[in-house]
């Protein structure tokens, strides 16, 4: 159905490291073929008239911002008991400034 | 069984009452979950002694002489949606062993409301999928066919609703995930308006579509789990300012259908539907007249956008919301001793993430990128607004839209799982509702001819959740589709 959009295994690898994503040389064959195809159908969106749709929605729900106040949070220890790598109160991660 | 009220309605009343309690109503359920959840596939989390220590929690309420709406009933819920201290994976294994450490709004609503916690549904990874063949663990299979899909991506909890192992589940929907396996199960889901019920604490994939939603046989029991948990939550931006629904009270306000118009979407009964589901459609349509109704027909020219404009627009939601998955707070985190940062991060997302998920965040971080967002998602945006534009003029003409739910009744397990345009495609009936955030109720209303469920949709005008109920209510008091049970 509609083809398939032209897209190159460098773009699935530049795609893939904006979303932090590693793929292997399979993976990246696979994403080309299946991204090319749902990008062919997008292109159904091309035939939208240039006409602006008129303002909708949301009127049930005009700009609502909550009251700015103080609510009981989560115990520290209870978020770092599910934390992969706990430090005291703080995620330990891999070094990623140079000493 | 047989002797145990079959609706959460009469569950409630008769445990309210004191007739029943909460106890044994658990025991005739949970020996329908060891009977059939191994064989379907539909629970990731079944935990008996937290069922009793919910059950105790009853019984002193009850005690105390509360008054409770749900006493008793036993709830399914979709493992996207958090429970307190039990293990919610949303289908994922970058979540195989989390354990949130609060309930989602919906979930603190219904134990207030008296009702039992009865498992974790299996659903596809993190609700993206129209098979349940994209679960991390195991794909659900239909309770009416077992070499058929239950449709996605709440088939664990529709499953579970049409063989019986709970009166009513929770699933998510955010292009179908309530309607379509409720659809394909032979049973009823509501995708209430968007803002209805609170997402807090629903993990989320599309924000902007996303809404949890009840799953029952009957439309009563939809209407009871609605009114339980919608109404304004300040822990949700989205959620509407408004009160909660009283869908049960209002249910038996449509004696007949005289002076309601339906409109049937054209677009939506034409090429790919199967036979038989236009054959049930139609039939329903005489249905519909014979009570009254005035049923015409109308067109809608953008509805060729959905399709485009959803999946662009959800997996670029998707592709941000689950940044937040990079090994650091909490989730599966890689074993990269030795590397950097960013190889920690990405390697944990490499193994954490299955590849339907891998493919709808790098589509979506395509559509964004630069160079890309003015002809991608600036222009799904744009389509969303004028699907909204024009559901809204026909819903100003018709009370309620009327078409499939589905194109097709319940494929066989494997057969679309790598053609993506196969299963995306086939959404356009569903996909509406959630770009233009209108409530949309699926009903069982026929069988193929394999015996598998044909499922219609309704939808209504933006909050017209309690109209979309009363109609299906009668409608059910008028067809006995829902009351079909699947083969023993």
């Amino acid at each position: 159905m509609r083809g398939q959009v032209e897209i190159t295994r460098e773009q699935v690898e530049h795609v893939a490291r904006l979303a932090h994503l590693q793929l292997s040389p399979e993976e990246i064959t696979y994403y080309q073929g299946q991204l090319g195809r749902i990008l062919a159908y997008a292109q159904e969106l091309e035939t939208l008239k240039p006409q602006q749709p008129q303002a909708s929605q949301g009127d049930l729900n005009s700009a609502y911002e909550r009251e700015d106040k103080m609510e009981p949070s989560l115990a520290a220890e209870d978020i770092m008991a599910g934390a992969p790598r706990p430090a005291g109160t703080a995620f330990q991660v891999p070094r990623f400034v140079e000493s | 069984m047989s002797s145990l009220p079959e609706t959460a309605t009469a569950i409630a009343a008769a445990v309210g009452r004191g007739e029943l309690t909460g106890a044994e109503i658990a025991e005739a359920y949970t020996a329908q979950v060891e009977r059939h959840a191994e064989q379907l596939g539909t629970h990731l989390y079944f935990d008996q002694d937290d069922i009793k220590w919910q059950l105790r929690e009853l019984d002193a309420r009850l005690a105390r002489g509360e008054s409770l709406p749900l006493a008793g009933v036993p709830v399914l819920v979709k493992d996207n949606i958090c429970v307190r201290g039990q293990v919610t994976t949303a289908g994922s294994r970058m979540l195989a062993n989390w354990r949130p450490l609060y309930d989602a709004t919906a979930i603190a609503r219904l134990r207030a409301a008296g009702a039992i916690l009865f498992g974790k549904a299996n659903l596809d990874e993190f609700g993206m999928g129209s098979s349940n063949e994209n679960s991390a663990f195991k794909p659900v299979r239909n309770p009416w066919n077992l070499s058929r899909v239950a449709g996605g991506s709440s088939g664990g909890s529709a499953a579970a609703v049409a063989r019986g192992m709970v009166p009513v589940a929770l699933g998510s929907d955010t292009g179908g995930s309530v309607r379509q396996p409720a659809a394909l199960c032979g049973v009823a889901g509501l995708k209430p308006t968007y803002g209805r019920v609170s997402r807090y604490g629903l993990i989320a994939y599309g924000s902007s579509l996303d809404q949890i939603g009840p799953i029952a046989r009957h439309v009563s029991d939809l209407a009871l789990l609605l009114d339980c948990m919608s109404g304004h939550d300040h822990h949700d931006g989205s959620s509407l300012r408004l009160a909660p629904t009283q869908a049960t009270a209002t249910l038996g306000q449509y004696a007949d259908l005289h002076g309601k118009t339906i409109g049937i979407v054209e677009e939506l009964m034409g090429e790919g539907v199967e036979e038989s589901t236009r054959a049930a459609i139609n039939k329903l349509v005489q249905a519909l007249r014979d009570l009254g109704a005035t049923v015409g027909t109308l067109s809608l020219k953008n509805l060729k956008y959905s399709v485009p404009s959803y999946y662009l627009l959800a997996s670029a939601e998707a592709s941000s919301n689950l940044a937040r998955f990079d090994g650091v707070r909490f989730g599966l985190r890689a074993d990269t001793r030795g590397q950097s940062l960013r190889e920690m991060m990405t390697q944990s997302r490499s193994q954490g993430f299955g590849r339907e998920v891998k493919q709808r965040i790098m589509l979506g971080t395509f559509a964004l990128s630069s160079g890309y967002y003015d002809a991608y998602y600036a222009k799904a945006s744009k389509a969303r607004a004028l699907l909204t534009q024009d559901f809204g003029e026909a819903l100003n003409k018709f009370d309620f839209l009327l078409s499939p739910t589905y194109p097709r009744t319940a494929f066989p397990l494997g057969e679309e799982n790598t053609d993506p345009l196969a299963l995306y495609t086939a959404d356009i009936c569903t996909l509406p509702a959630n770009l233009t955030g209108l409530p949309a109720l699926s009903l069982p209303c026929g069988f193929d001819q394999y015996g598998l469920p044909i499922g219609c949709q309704f939808m209504a005008r933006h909050g017209g959740d309690e109209a979309l109920l009363s109609l299906g209510y009668l409608f059910q008091k008028n067809s006995n589709w829902h009351t079909c049970l699947p083969p023993a």
